[in-house]
């Protein structure tokens, strides 16, 4: 392979006998709003047998032609330009295709947009932009893809990205490092599909494929098949199906679906050649003496397809082999990406009886049950929120990518958009959280859940606690100011709570490693490290992981103005100290504002700006501290001028506005046991936002800072120390550069995609801790996600064979049948 | 010189010229205590040392009641209190030393046995170590990773309460870090007990020195593949396991010293690069055979263990200025980085391992450098300076805040859970129970005999 030209885009054009055609592409591509010198033509002369090479070689110079003796089909054509070409991405683009100039650049700004992101599909429509050729894929349970609308004039309704199990061959981008790691197209397919398998397999490789509609091409219908005769198409199609199927449903579900899919390939021939399947029953007369009838080639290219898919098993095994032992993604997570799978495609009675006799008796067309997840937060959801649900959000978000997952406030839930279902169960409301634990596969919880509903409790099912908050040592500040009796209460009670938790997780969380020291400790005290949990795990990695606080892999953007040159007192030119977050006991806000005022006795252009006062939880009572903090800004004469207190709560989307107008983010905390092992999400705020930070010692973070220079750390309580500190982070610009590079490196291992990686990987294959002798058989035990949901029996009666003739889902005429299977 | 208060030391580990690891910390807790408080230093087993200024007694025979009613201050490693139950009930302020993390050692310690003694034996230990801290006045462990610990310990048995938290935000006067020390006087070598002593091992040989026993949790494999290696390359090169037998015999030979031992064998290696020393070397010849290495070696597989252990083996290189190869993930291995007295390197990889180890043994001039840093971080290892917070507590400590106070701490219920689990376990076991209870008191008496001396 040539060493891959970055940013370059080689568009490849399989051409046979159509060279006029190709011609009139190649003059298209050269009018796309995209740099010549990123452009790379590659064409190839797929054995048309005419003048098509040499009228090539005249009439479009400047492309790279690869002439081949033979016609390789589209797959085999396709990879013959793959190879010859040098681009970072490659676009497949058929020679009866028109790009609209904007097609490229709108598919490389998506590929910019995520590494992960393996191939962009463009928007096909017809050749005068009026109906739709490719807006979106679909697969059905037999493994024939469709392209739902084909042919359909164009919906009104403004088109989205998102992702798509395949694109059209027609128009479509790949990356070429996903190419190479696929394969390329199989060319086994010739024709047909050969567009939707290398989707599947690059879905299943764990790549993105994106439909991109600002990436638009108009294609012409059926310039290259008109030679053939339709039951050509009718045999590449049907056996291209089978290979499809074969090669990429998952272990759990191919012994049912390959019987029925070649049961139900049958029964097409039989209904396309009118056929009547009883004609040879013995009491049937007639015939006795001929020893041939004539038959439809339809008939006989289903069964001819069978056959030669037959032929073909020992490579196909293979390939299956290596592509199931490299799936990164479940097959509940593609079938969502299949659309309506359920759809017959053929409109034919005695075929739809078949039709129903097969998915009934199979059970194929209900998808593979997902894992049911429940994440529990005590805190609000809604626009303002704080740690504990910015947490179970991100985790319920990310676990929604395989499995069915509920989000749980104990708190309120406000309506926001969530791919998952969001639902408020008061505490102690044990009826309505008793269904949700009936249901649950896997319940993750924070904080009180446990000790608010017995059928937590009591459950059975396989339960993740989160102790990222080691709350009974935040009791220790937090109950400070209540009478003796009462804090000694709030501090044994969270003793109490925890233990009981701990003593029956099943996997645990921590969000650093010394917490995980700590918590391990506390697992010791209740007998949790024992031979069991040890058996096999001797660094007790599957009982308790360390899982972060995440931060957004979207950088933050600057949307509005919040602080500089709005609130009264801060200008534009005034340097903002943030500190982000709430104000607890167990922060040291006071020796900040001596150190401020410090610094602006020398400056006089410092402002420190606290941002939140009041908790949106409104049972998080405003502590001690808030009022101290203002007294003393005021004893100084410095509130109002120099230190700001936000009054509320800074909105969660709202607070990337503040980052990006501070100048440094700050946090100074007293050297409580509390701060040994908590971990201030704050702090993951001012990495998100390249903040050079200053710290007081003692914590998970300050030794990161340190280690890896985010910023300068300080001793607790030490007034000049911190405003040097402060004085250098503000002005020092070379340091700050410094800084602000070491953090871009640092904010990566922060990300949720990565920081929740243990729990997902623990909640794809969940399972009571070693030590827990649950009674097995309950679902949840045995491998959920390798179960399917038995069929209701509802929705397939046989009345549904009516009402698929009559209106329901994709009901078409047979030619636009043919039009929606093959790629065109 | 008299002092205010009396301080007891015991030991639970036999006192003599040869010790092993909790009778040396116990030795030298009792002599620098003496500066502060009146001290007798007891072993619960056996003793036959004796030290000028210091009173040793050996109580295994006449019982403890006197000296713990003569002292303020009792100090102690181990199972004490569960052997002496009613120690509990007094007012004495009691220090335990819980250095060494038995319940997490006994998880491999006890690999061999049937598995429901190891389930039993796992929280018996468990139930000594939350018995001790729930009377704990103040516990002195060996890190600080030790210390995030056992606070997760402390606080799942309620003694992280607004008590003690009032007492001190920052809880260092409920257990505070005592880590393992190293001696005074500077050692001496009065014989070359490897080179040119040893069949095999030249005066000119480079001598990898593996300064202590080899348990279940370390990877002499992966060091013995990695010689094997540089061997090729250097000749020259030796590797010596210095302890195999443990001088308490109640200590087995764990299954990784026979495979050790095998892959030499197997390799051809056995006599010729790589030796393994019989017996235990005396505590005080310990410096013939530091002194005659050129690398200080230890390395251990990635086991719970590892984060919370101290290797005391490593103290002895620090004490002779050796280089120090270790593998990645416990204490020293941080210190070892940071500090840059050696090279760390990562779980089960030859050939970093065999870099490292060449780095260390033929760069002449590194060798140096990293000689010079060692002696100079060894200072901050003398046993009087780190055994200062002790000193401290000795001389001015008082009851716990929440035990002196009576406070009902969240515990009681926990510990009423874990006593229950340890029942039920009898009741699983209840068939042989009856008739075969050596059996299962067997396993925890060797156990607890074993944990009390230390894992180096």
């Amino acid at each position: 392979m040539p060493t891959l030209k970055s940013g370059v885009v080689s568009v490849v054009l399989v051409n046979f006998r159509g060279t006029d055609d190709t011609l009139e592409a190649i003059r298209n591509l050269r009018l796309l709003e995209w740099p010549a010198e990123l452009l790379e033509i590659v064409v190839v002369e797929n054995g048309s047998g005419d003048d098509s090479a040499a009228r090539l070689r005249v009439e479009a110079p400047g492309i790279t032609l690869v002439v081949s003796a033979t016609n390789d089909g589209f797959a085999g054509g396709c990879n013959r330009g793959v190879a010859a070409s040098s681009g970072e991405f490659i676009a497949l683009l058929n020679n009866d295709a028109k790009p609209d100039p904007g097609w490229v650049k709108a598919a490389v700004s998506k590929f910019g947009e995520s590494p992960r992101i393996g191939a962009v599909a463009s928007r096909v429509l017809d050749w005068d932009g009026k109906l739709v050729d490719y807006i979106g894929s679909a697969m059905t349970w037999y493994g024939m893809g469709y392209k739902p609308f084909t042919a359909e004039a164009v919906p009104p309704k403004v088109d989205t990205a998102r992702d798509v199990l395949f694109g059209t061959g027609s128009a479509m981008f790949v990356r070429r490092t996903a190419y190479d790691e696929l394969g390329g197209f199989d060319e086994r397919y010739f024709m047909f599909f050969e567009d939707v398998d290398l989707g599947w397999r690059l879905n299943l490789a764990g790549w993105r494929f994106v439909y991109e509609p600002a990436s638009l091409a108009f294609h012409k219908h059926h310039a290259s098949m008109s030679a053939f005769g339709p039951y050509k198409e009718t045999y590449l199609l049907e056996r291209n199906a089978l290979f499809t199927l074969y090669k990429n449903i998952g272990d759990e579900s191919v012994g049912s679906a390959l019987p029925a899919a070649i049961g139900l390939s049958v029964r097409r021939g039989i209904a396309r050649g009118k056929l009547d399947s009883t004609s040879f029953d013995l009491r049937k007369p007639g015939g006795d003496a001929e020893q041939t009838m004539e038959v439809s080639k339809q008939t006989m290219a289903a069964t001819f397809a069978i056959d030669q898919f037959v032929e073909e098993l020992p490579g196909l095994r293979a390939t299956r082999d290596r592509i199931q032992a490299g799936r990164q993604i479940s097959d509940e997570r593609i079938w969502k990406l299949f659309g309506l799978a359920d759809a017959p495609v053929f409109q034919e009675e005695g075929y739809l009886r078949g039709y129903e006799n097969l998915v009934t008796a199979f059970d194929v067309t209900e998808p593979p049950s997902a894992t049911n997840v429940v994440v529990i937060t005590g805190d609000p959801i809604g626009a303002k929120i704080a740690g504990p649900a910015i947490r179970a959000w991100n985790m319920a978000e990310l676990l929604s990518r395989h499995c069915t997952v509920t989000l749980v406030s104990l708190s309120r839930v406000e309506k926001v958009d969530a791919p998952f279902d969001l639902v408020h169960v008061s505490m102690g409301d044990d009826r309505s959280f008793s269904k949700l634990e009936a249901a649950a596969d896997v319940i993750v919880f924070q904080g009180n859940a446990m000790s608010v509903f017995d059928s937590l409790r009591d459950s059975k099912k396989i339960l993740v606690v989160d102790l990222y908050d080691p709350m009974h040592l935040e009791q220790l500040e937090q109950g400070r100011e209540l009478p003796a009796a009462q804090w000694d209460k709030q501090v044994s009670d969270a003793t109490d709570v925890l233990n009981q938790q701990m003593e029956r997780g099943d996997f645990f969380l921590c969000a650093s490693d010394r917490q995980r020291l700590f918590w391990l400790g506390q697992l010791a005290s209740l007998g949790r490290i024992n031979p069991d949990t040890y058996r096999g795990d001797p660094d007790l990695d599957g009982l308790l992981s360390v899982v972060p606080f995440g931060l957004s892999s979207t950088p933050p953007e600057h949307r509005r103005d919040v602080l500089k040159g709005v609130l009264p007192g801060i200008t534009e030119h005034d340097k903002v100290l943030l500190w982000s977050g709430g104000l607890y006991n167990w922060f040291d806000p006071k020796t900040l504002i001596r150190a401020v005022g410090r610094v602006s006795e020398k400056h006089d252009n410092v402002r420190l700006f606290f941002q939140g006062t009041k908790h949106p939880h409104p049972g998080v009572p405003e502590m001690e501290i808030v009022g101290e903090s203002r007294a003393l800004a005021q004893q100084l004469g410095l509130l109002g001028s120099t230190v700001f207190f936000n009054d509320s709560w800074v909105d969660y989307s709202d607070r990337e506005n503040y980052l990006l107008e501070a100048d440094v983010g700050v946090s100074t905390h007293f050297s409580h046991i509390e701060t040994t092992f908590s971990f201030r999400t704050r702090i993951l705020d001012y990495l998100w936002a390249e903040l050079p930070m200053v710290v007081t010692a003692g914590d998970h973070f300050a030794e990161l800072i340190e280690a890896e220079n985010l910023g300068i750390v300080v001793p607790a309580e030490d007034v000049d120390a911190l405003a040097a500190a402060l004085e250098r982070a503000i002005f020092d610009t070379e340091f700050i550069a410094t800084v602000r590079a070491n953090i871009q490196n640092v904010r990566e291992r922060y990300f949720w995609e990565v920081a929740l990686a243990p729990l997902v990987e623990f909640v794809a294959a969940p399972h009571h801790a070693g030590d827990m002798r649950i009674a097995q058989g309950s679902r949840a035990t045995a491998a959920p996600n390798r179960q399917r949901r038995r069929r209701s029996g509802l929705r397939h009666d046989l009345g549904l064979v009516k009402h698929y003739l009559q209106n329901g889902g994709p009901v078409v005429v047979f030619d636009k049948v043919r039009r929606r299977l093959r790629r065109g | 010189m008299t002092h205010d208060r009396n301080v007891l030391v015991v030991t639970s580990d036999s006192l003599s010229e040869k010790m092993a690891g909790p009778a040396i910390r116990a030795f030298e807790i009792a002599k620098a205590v003496a500066s502060v408080a009146n001290v007798k230093l007891a072993s619960t087993v056996h003793s036959t040392l004796s030290h000028d200024g210091l009173e040793i007694v050996d109580v295994s025979k006449v019982g403890l009641e006197s000296l713990v009613e003569w002292a303020d201050v009792l100090v102690f490693q181990g199972h004490l209190l569960s052997s002496h139950p009613w120690i509990k009930a007094t007012d004495k302020i009691i220090v335990v030393d819980i250095y060494d993390p038995m319940h997490l050692e006994v998880l491999e310690q006890s690999r061999g046995r049937s598995f429901d003694d190891r389930v039993y034996i796992s929280s018996a230990t468990v139930g000594v170590l939350n018995d001790q801290i729930l009377r704990a006045d103040y516990m002195v462990c060996a890190s600080e990773k030790q210390r995030d610990f056992w606070l997760g310990q402390m606080a799942g048995l309620g003694r992280i309460n607004p008590a003690t938290y009032d007492a001190d935000t920052s809880l260092r006067g409920l257990i505070d870090v005592v880590p393992f020390g190293l001696p005074d006087a500077a050692p001496v070598q009065n014989k070359h007990a490897i080179k040119g002593a040893v069949a095999g091992i030249a005066a000119t040989d480079k001598v990898i020195l593996w300064g202590g026993g080899i348990y279940n949790w370390f990877d002499p494999i992966t060091l013995i593949k990695a010689v094997e290696k540089l061997a090729e390359r250097r000749p020259e090169v030796r590797l010596y396991f210095l302890g195999v037998k443990h001088p308490n015999p109640h200590v087995p030979t764990m299954q990784m010293a026979f495979d050790a031992k095998k892959l030499a064998e197997e390799r051809g290696l056995l006599d010729r690069i790589v030796f393994f020393n019989e017996g235990w070397v005396p505590y005080d010849e310990r410096a013939d055979y530091l002194l005659d290495a050129d690398v200080g070696v230890s390395t251990h597989l990635d086991h719970l263990e590892t984060a919370f252990s101290f290797r005391t083996r490593i103290l002895d290189y620090l004490w002779t200025s050796l280089p120090v190869v270790s593998t990645d993930g416990d204490t020293f291995a941080e210190l070892i980085q940071k500090n840059s007295l050696g090279a760390v390197v990562p779980a089960g990889d030859v050939e970093a391992l065999e870099a490292a180890l060449e780095l260390t043994l033929f760069d002449d001039e590194e060798h140096g450098r990293i000689t010079a840093r060692v002696a100079e971080f060894a200072e901050l290892y003398k046993w009087d300076r780190v055994l200062q917070p002790l000193l401290d507590f000795c001389a001015n400590g008082t009851r716990a805040a929440d035990l002196n106070a009576n406070v009902q701490i969240a515990a009681v219920a926990e510990i009423a859970s874990l006593k229950a689990r340890v029942a039920d376990l009898e009741t699983q076991t209840g068939g042989l129970h009856a008739s075969a209870s050596w059996r299962i008191t067997a396993p925890l008496r060797a156990v607890t005999g074993a944990a009390r001396r230390i894992l180096k």
